[in-house]
């Protein structure tokens, strides 16, 4: 399992990236995030809307109603423009983190080198 | 089928409406949980699970309702609420605030007599305070308005006596010209050299202190100047005139340009033009002049200005900066070898800057200063306590009387618990009505101390103008706010502190209102009795001194001994047999000095060993004269005409500082003069607040006499006054007559010393007082809460001593307590100030303190038995009914 403080951490740009590939409701994206991380990350709804409501009220998200054939309507979210730039920056910032991390993970590296 | 089969469109019902009942959901909010819920559970049953199963474990992985609630109520009111958070806030306070307010005022509306006591004793004690707190910043902030005051230096010469090192104001006449010269960074100078003169304005003749000062002094100090500009010195036959002395010889005319006729010391006239005329003195300026002449007249008067043995008064500097003084200081030490060689009896072992702004300060340890109105530090530690002292007895009783209040108060203190109130409100809340009471007594003491015991003071000692500048002195701001602040703390928070500590059920329930030990109000009021015991007994101790000191002995005869001042040697002659011829005069000598008036001082050799004396030098018959008692050995006789030159006689002071126990017959030296020892004389007073200092007596011959001293014979002492006052009219029609009696000399300082009476037996007064009140307010609080007590005991049959006996009992206790400390206490303080202040004082005797005893006793006794015959007659069936 992925920690609290991680979990915490990669909320908005997991959801921001689950977006970029199109619109989804709230269910479909936690379904969509436990499927991928083969059920090593979980959220539940409790987690979920109240920050896609507000990445919403922030702007970078926007949501509406469609009616669905199994059942009542579903609301859906998709990302804004705001919301793709937001996105790229937390992009840059994850790859830096993650780069730093490989470097100081890799197997022949010491401080002495650079 | 069972009737209890799974319905899900039920529980969904169910779990929609376990959610709706909070705002924290919108209905989108809900819809879209729902549709998420629906999702989930339809997923679960694709998986293989029942209907029922997949529902709930759908609803687990929602969240719980707790957490879900509270994460989505963050992001639905976070905007609300920051919006609205200042105002609604400050809404809040407001009410809070408003609410606070209302019930202070009640409170004090309420407890009439325990606020008025509060506020009347908290604003006489700060009125008080604000006397003592503007005379000790008179002391200790003057010559300030000077706009050079903080580059203006003084030169000390310090001289090495026995083992200690005395600090004068002195310094060699050269020493200010060679120093201005040599240092670039000295941009002024100037020297002061006091003298005197007889002035002629038209018909007027008086004699006034003249100022010689080199021409910078008027550009170095900031004395305001009504005319004329501050370069009038520079003009070499230029007179500047006091204010006060414009307006007595020119009354309101502009004086500048008017001549005034000037008889200098060395017998000569000389005319002067007025160029300037100074406006009147501030009150914080430490030192002044009548007149000043320009310094270069000394030098007509035959002054060496190179003689290194001649010193000024004082000798001023003004510096450019202040990293030049250590360079300075260098310089002056080179001027030491050129003094020593000019005067080897009297080297100068270095010397000193002192800055302006601390000069009055130091004043009192610095010899011959030219500060008006010198104080110890003593004396502002002295008044300081004073004001602190009924400060802090105002603010026991305002405790104690708090203390007892709010304990009246302990069921709105439960009940404001039980509703919420947190322990910090409460504290808040309590301290504010304290801040509100104790603003009141601010501005009522202020009030007090600035428009009637400031007046007061001044009334009684004119020397001072003391009064509150809002305007001018941010310190006054600083000591009122800390006055405020210390009041408020120290009153208040004990109460505050002590009320909100209950629990409120006990609060509630009655358990503490009779009152526990109240151990710290009645320690509070052994010290506010112990205080109080201080203030009575210090004023019956001074008042016993006053009568002392003015009783003691002076040393001598000091009545009818007329005192008549010469300007020159003629004089003497001619009044002198004139005087003799009159039928009242006993006795007539001259004298080049005269005790209380003038002395010179030497520097006394004795086995190599050199002494710094008093040194005077009188006329053949001037001791008889004047009556001073001899110890040993004999006074000035012409029979001896070794006399004249070899001759001394010495005070016991000397001698016993010498350590001689047989001095008559033995040598001493003064330069190169031997001199034996043919008498000595008792000790006489010359300042009674100083031991009497090591003095010696030389013959001088008749033609230096600068006062004629006649012995009148009694009883037509005033008549004998007046004719001697029309010889000397009829001889010297150009010159003031200044003839006084010997027994005046200290009229102003028996004064000072008496209005210094008035003022502590004023204070006593207010502390008795003060605690007077917070006897009374404690007593009737008391009273009121125990009146059911006495009630049920007088209908039992207590009679009304045994109620006044009951009321009595805690204070007479804790009276004798106080009294068990104060006595030892006030008797060892009173020994150790009155020895601090006088050389001889009156002996301690039992009286004061019994005295002092019994006024505590009575009034203590007199206020309980105010508050008890209320006690008695209330009738107790009224107060058993009540409730």
């Amino acid at each position: 399992m992925i920690g609290k403080a991680l979990v915490a951490a990669s909320l908005k740009p997991l959801m921001l990236s689950v977006l970029s590939h199109g619109e989804a409701y709230g269910y479909e994206i936690i379904a969509r995030i436990e499927h991928l991380s083969g059920g090593k990350l979980s959220w539940t709804a409790g987690t979920l809307y109240p920050v896609l409501h507000r990445l919403e009220s922030e702007g970078l998200v926007e949501s509406f109603w469609r009616p669905s054939e199994s059942g009542p309507r579903r609301k859906y979210y998709r990302l804004t423009r705001k919301g793709e730039q937001a996105l790229a920056s937390e992009k840059d910032q994850w790859m830096d983190v993650h780069a730093l991390l490989l470097k100081l993970w890799s197997p022949d590296f010491s401080f002495g080198d650079s | 089928m069972r009737t209890n089969a799974f319905d899900l469109e039920k529980a969904i019902a169910a779990w929609r409406n376990s959610f709706a009942h909070t705002r924290s959901f919108s209905a989108d909010d809900l819809e879209e949980l729902e549709r998420h819920l629906r999702d989930q559970t339809a997923a679960l049953v694709r998986s293989g699970l029942s209907e029922e199963a997949a529902y709930r474990q759908a609803q687990l992985k929602i969240g719980d309702f707790g957490s879900t609630e509270t994460e989505y109520r963050k992001v639905r009111l976070g905007k609300l609420k920051q919006k609205h958070i200042l105002s609604e806030t400050l809404l809040w306070y407001q009410h809070m605030l408003a609410t606070y307010l209302k019930l202070a005022l009640r409170t004090m509306a309420k407890n009439k007599l325990a606020s008025f006591i509060n506020l009347a004793g908290l604003s006489v004690a700060i009125g008080c305070s604000l006397v003592a707190f503007l005379f000790i910043d008179f002391f200790y902030n003057r010559d300030t308005f000077h706009e050079n005051a903080s580059s203006i230096y003084a030169v000390h010469s310090m001289y090495q006596t026995g083992n200690d090192v005395q600090e004068w104001a002195s310094s060699p006449l050269p020493l200010g010209p060679m120093l201005a010269d040599a240092m670039p960074a000295i941009t002024n100078m100037a020297r002061i050299v006091d003298g005197s003169a007889v002035m002629h304005v038209g018909d007027q003749v008086f004699t006034e202190s003249i100022r010689f000062v080199d021409p910078a002094f008027l550009e170095m100090f900031s004395f305001p100047l009504a005319h004329g500009r501050p370069s009038a010195l520079y003009d070499a036959q230029a007179i500047v005139l006091s204010a006060q002395l414009a307006q007595k010889y020119f009354g309101d005319t502009d004086p500048v340009g008017q001549s005034i006729d000037l008889r200098l010391s060395n017998g000569t006239d000389v005319t002067f033009t007025v160029a300037a005329v100074a406006a009147p003195f501030p009150d914080r300026a430490s030192f002044w002049f009548h007149a000043l002449l320009p310094f270069d007249q000394l030098r007509a008067l035959g002054l060496d200005f190179d003689d290194w043995q001649q010193n000024t008064r004082t000798t001023f500097i003004q510096v450019d900066a202040y990293t030049a003084l250590p360079e300075i200081e260098r310089q002056l030490a080179t001027a030491l070898p050129a003094q020593h060689l000019a005067d080897p009896d009297r080297p100068i072992e270095s010397f000193r800057l002192e800055s302006l702004v601390s000069l009055a300060r130091k004043a009192s340890s610095i010899r011959d200063n030219i500060t008006f109105l010198t104080m110890d530090p003593a004396q502002a530690i002295n008044m300081a306590f004073s004001g602190l002292f009924l400060l802090l007895l105002a603010c026991f009783n305002y405790i104690n009387i708090a203390v007892v209040t709010a304990t009246r108060r302990l069921r709105e203190v439960g009940i404001r618990k039980v509703v919420g109130s947190n322990r910090v409100q409460l504290v808040v809340q309590f301290l504010g009505e304290h801040i509100l009471l104790c603003t009141f007594a601010l501005l009522c003491g202020t009030a007090l101390g600035h428009f009637f015991f400031a007046p007061g003071f001044n009334a009684l000692f004119p020397v001072f103008n003391l009064s509150l500048d809002l305007t001018e002195s941010t310190l006054a701001w600083f000591y009122m706010a800390g006055i405020l602040l210390f009041t408020a703390l120290a009153g208040g928070l004990y109460p505050a502190l002590f009320v909100s500590q209950f629990r409120p059920l006990s609060l509630l329930r009655n358990q503490l209102l009779q009152g526990g030990k109240q151990r710290f109000t009645k320690t509070l009021l052994v010290f506010q009795f112990a205080l109080a015991f201080f203030a009575i007994s210090n004023s019956f101790v001074y008042f016993d001194n006053q009568e002392f000191q003015r009783n003691r002995g002076w040393g001598y005869t000091q009545s009818h001994r007329l005192v008549i001042p010469l300007t020159d040697a003629q004089q003497f002659t001619l009044l002198d047999n004139e005087l003799r011829m009159l039928p009242g005069i006993a006795q007539t000598s001259g004298s080049v000095h005269h005790i209380g008036r003038s002395r010179d001082r030497a520097t006394v050799t004795v086995e190599d060993e050199p002494y710094e004396v008093a040194a005077y030098r009188v006329g053949q018959d001037y001791l008889e004269t004047m009556a001073v008692r001899a110890q040993a050995g004999r006074f000035f006789d012409e029979a001896y005409p070794s006399d004249t030159q070899q001759a001394v006689i010495i005070n016991a002071a000397f001698a016993k500082r010498l350590g001689w126990s047989e001095p008559v017959g033995q040598f001493l030296r003064i330069g190169s003069t031997s001199l034996q020892v043919i008498g000595v004389v008792e000790d006489f007073m010359t300042n009674p607040m100083r031991a009497s200092d090591p003095a010696l007596f030389r013959l001088a011959p008749d033609q230096e006499a600068r006062i004629l001293l006649a012995e009148l014979a009694p009883g037509e002492a005033l008549a004998t006054a007046t004719a001697v006052e029309q010889i000397w009219r009829t001889n010297f029609p150009d010159l003031p007559y200044t003839g006084y009696f010997q027994d005046t000399i200290l009229d102003a300082f028996y004064n000072v010393m008496d209005n210094l009476a008035t003022v502590s037996l004023f204070s006593s007064f207010i502390s008795l007082l003060i605690t007077c009140m917070g006897i009374f307010g404690l007593i009737s609080l008391t009273l009121s809460k125990r009146l059911k007590e006495f009630s049920i005991r007088k209908v039992l049959g207590a009679t009304p001593k045994n109620i006044l006996y009951l009321l009595n009992k805690g204070f007479i206790v804790i009276l004798l307590i106080a009294l068990f400390f104060a006595i030892p206490m006030s008797y060892f303080m009173l020994d150790v100030t009155m020895g601090a202040l006088f050389s001889e004082y009156t002996p301690m005797h039992v009286a004061p303190f019994v005295w002092s005893t019994l006024i505590l006793i009575v009034t203590a006794c007199l206020t309980i038995s105010s508050v008890w015959r209320k006690a008695t007659r209330t009738n107790p069936a009224v107060i058993l009914r009540q409730e």
